[in-house]
């Protein structure tokens, strides 16, 4: 069954089980190669395919495991998540980073992590 | 979908590329299966594969193009050999044996992957290339699908790389010619394929050998480009980034220097004969066309004989040179061009406008003007006496034919008590008419600077121009020994000098979306943004296929050159 309220975060073999982010609405964007401009200011190219945007996950928060699944983001990794064309597995690397987290303890010493960033590309071209 | 269709577009579908590879040996190899049944064992030879009726899979069509296998039928060229097939779903395992130790086996198979050594090869588009480092190897034809046959074409000593989007990174096509007006080079094309192979084939590559054949094609499926082969030059791996060069064939022009000599031509086979002269010399060298134009019509019948002298220059300057000289715009139009760029093809009609390119879709057209040409002096060429001398006297007997040779060479000559044969600078054969004394004289031929003249030239007719006037001297080149008004002897053709006078002094590059058909030479019609049109002899055009996306860069000169 399709879950809308988590991503999964899959490093090396090992599934991570996140919160889904704020806002998160994975958006397409056509891929063009061989850009150029013309004497009249018009751009061509060819058309390669299509992926996903680049994109920040935030959340307003996020339990400890969860940061570190982040955090141990290295070179190329899996992203599922579901949305109205249903559940898409994508490869993703972590492009940039800004975490401006707060650790939180709660009344009964749970540990969360709030006002958490993370930016991730989407690096495979779909035709 | 066509490449004129998409070309259209502001935002155009990418190309489909393909590209490959295969340099195999004449190398004795022998097989053992270890898989039953074998069909067919002829796994040396590289013809194509018969279709048989085969229940595996999907079955077979009832259109024909199947048909059953006969034991005793043997394989031909022409109907194809049987190739070996393994049972449905199931692996083959074939030992290869060599007579001395081979680098690489390359392999046509399909419905398989193949594992050597513990390493499993996935190859592309049913060619793979394995390293080997033995004399014997045994190769495990794995089944990729549980209903179908593997099925191995050939299995040959060398090396088979097939390139296409999924492992091409780059692919980069300069096809070249040279439009200067005088003394022009010829130009090599070249081909630089980039791609990601999977397996390690670095020792493979490194063994192989200049000049096997890279094929390449571009276009959309059903419109493709007609295949372009490129003659290895450079081959090298780096990781699993495998880098390869080629250069067309005409690289092979450059091999040998042409033998002077005289000769003669008759005049009204004088195109016919000049044409022949320029594919002889271009077949000689190794060159096989895939396209030439049947030689030009004799005109009114004229049994004269020109002297002709070729010159020591190596083919490619002669066949530069041709193409720039030869051009006759006239009541007969005579354009003997010789493009390579991985098709050798040879034409002589004047070319027409092939192609439309729209500026609105180039970048800044980058204009440049050569100095106009005011007179072109001829180097090193000959002159003729204009009286006849005595070359020769010869004691002869009626109806008997005789053959004398000059040190020297002469033209025009007249021989008493005697009727010419055969005669050129060089000799002359006559048959004496009667018994006796028969004397032979003719004009002599110099060399321009033997006699002081002065320099011989040829100079523009049309109205001037405004521009810088320049005068051009000529290389040494081979052509006709024509005497013309004022006594010189031209290197060229009537008119042919006057073509490159008024040749246009305008060139002109921009970048371009890119038409793998395009090549050298071809004419096109360029529209301004004005809504003006220029026709236009391309000059170059290198492609480039990178990340997806094709781009030409492409110059030109205005005009039909």
């Amino acid at each position: 069954m399709a879950r809308y309220n988590t991503i999964t975060l899959t490093i090396g073999a090992v599934d991570y089980v996140l919160y889904r982010p704020n806002n998160f609405n994975p958006a397409r964007e056509d891929v063009y190669a061989a850009e150029y401009v013309t004497c009249t200011g018009k751009v061509i190219a060819d058309r390669i395919g299509w992926r996903y945007s680049d994109m920040r996950m935030q959340w307003d928060a996020i339990p400890d495991a969860q940061l570190a699944a982040l955090l141990s983001m290295s070179g190329e990794c899996e992203l599922t998540f579901t949305d109205a064309d249903g559940t898409h597995t994508e490869k993703v690397i972590r492009t940039g980073q800004s975490i401006t987290a707060t650790r939180h303890t709660g009344p009964d010493g749970t540990a969360l992590w709030v006002d958490v960033e993370c930016e991730i590309r989407f690096i495979t071209t779909h035709s | 979908m066509t490449i004129l269709e998409q070309n259209e577009n502001q935002i155009r579908e990418p190309f489909t590329v393909t590209a490959s590879l295969t340099g195999v040996a004449d190398e004795e190899l022998t097989y053992t299966e270890r898989t039953t049944p074998k069909i067919d064992d002829e796994l040396r030879y590289t013809y194509p594969m018969r279709a048989l009726m085969d229940f595996a899979g999907q079955g077979f069509p009832l259109d024909g193009s199947c048909e059953p296998y006969y034991s005793t039928e043997e394989a031909t060229e022409t109907n194809g050999k049987i190739g070996y097939r393994g049972n449905i779903g199931e692996s083959a395992t074939v030992t290869v044996t060599a007579n001395r130790v081979l680098a690489s086996l390359a392999i046509a198979a399909t419905g398989c992957t193949i594992t050597y050594a513990g390493t499993t090869y996935t190859g592309t588009e049913g060619l793979f290339t394995i390293p080997i480092g033995a004399r014997t190897a045994t190769l495990v034809f794995n089944a990729l699908e549980a209903t179908e046959r593997v099925e191995i074409q050939w299995i040959r000593a060398g090396i088979a790389l097939a390139f296409n989007n999924d492992n091409l990174t780059s692919v980069h096509l300069a096809l070249r010619s040279d439009l200067t007006r005088v003394n022009p080079t010829w130009q090599v094309s070249e081909i630089e394929i980039n791609a990601y192979w999977p397996d390690d084939i670095q020792e493979a590559v490194a063994n192989v050998t200049d000049d096997i054949p890279i094929i390449y094609s571009a276009g959309y499926p059903g419109d493709m480009s007609p295949a372009r082969a490129f003659y290895l030059s450079e081959a090298s791996t780096e990781q699993n980034l495998v880098t390869i060069k080629g250069v067309d064939a005409s690289f092979k022009l450059t091999d040998a220097v042409l033998t002077p000599q005289y000769t003669t031509i008759r005049d009204d086979r004088v195109y016919r004969s000049l044409y022949g002269r320029l594919s002889t010399i271009i077949t000689d060298a190794g060159i096989k066309f895939v396209s030439r134009q049947a030689a030009p019509p004799a005109m009114v019948s004229d049994q004269n004989y020109e002297p002709y002298y070729i010159a020591a220059v190596d083919r490619s300057r002669y066949v530069a040179n041709a193409m720039a000289l030869w051009h006759i715009d006239g009541d007969f139009e005579f354009y003997p061009v010789f493009v390579d760029a991985g098709r050798p093809t040879l034409r002589w009609r004047k070319p027409s406008v092939k192609w439309t390119i729209k500026e609105e879709d180039c970048t800044d057209v980058i204009t440049n003007y050569d100095r106009m040409i005011a007179q072109i002096n001829v180097p090193n060429m000959y002159v003729y006496d204009s009286d006849r001398e005595l070359i020769s006297t010869e004691e002869v007997r009626r109806n008997k034919i005789y053959t004398v040779t000059m040190s020297q060479p002469y033209y025009s000559y007249t021989v008493t008590n005697g009727t010419i044969i055969e005669s050129c600078p060089t000799y002359i054969v006559f048959r004496a008419t009667k018994t006796g004394e028969s004397t032979i004289r003719g004009k002599r031929i110099y060399f321009y600077d033997e006699e002081g003249n002065e320099r011989p030239h040829i100079t523009r007719v049309s109205a001037k121009r405004v521009g810088i006037v320049e005068t051009v001297d000529m290389e040494q080149y081979s052509g006709f020994l024509e005497q013309i008004n004022d006594g010189l002897g031209y290197p060229l053709i009537e008119g042919g000098a006057l073509h490159v006078l008024e040749m246009s002094e305008k060139r002109g590059s921009f970048r371009w979306k890119g038409n793998p058909k395009m090549q050298p030479r071809d004419v096109f019609s360029f529209v301004h943004l004005d809504g003006t049109t220029e026709v236009c002899t391309l000059e170059t055009i290198e492609l480039t296929h990178d990340g997806g996306g094709t781009y030409a860069d492409i110059s030109y000169r205005v005009g039909v050159v």
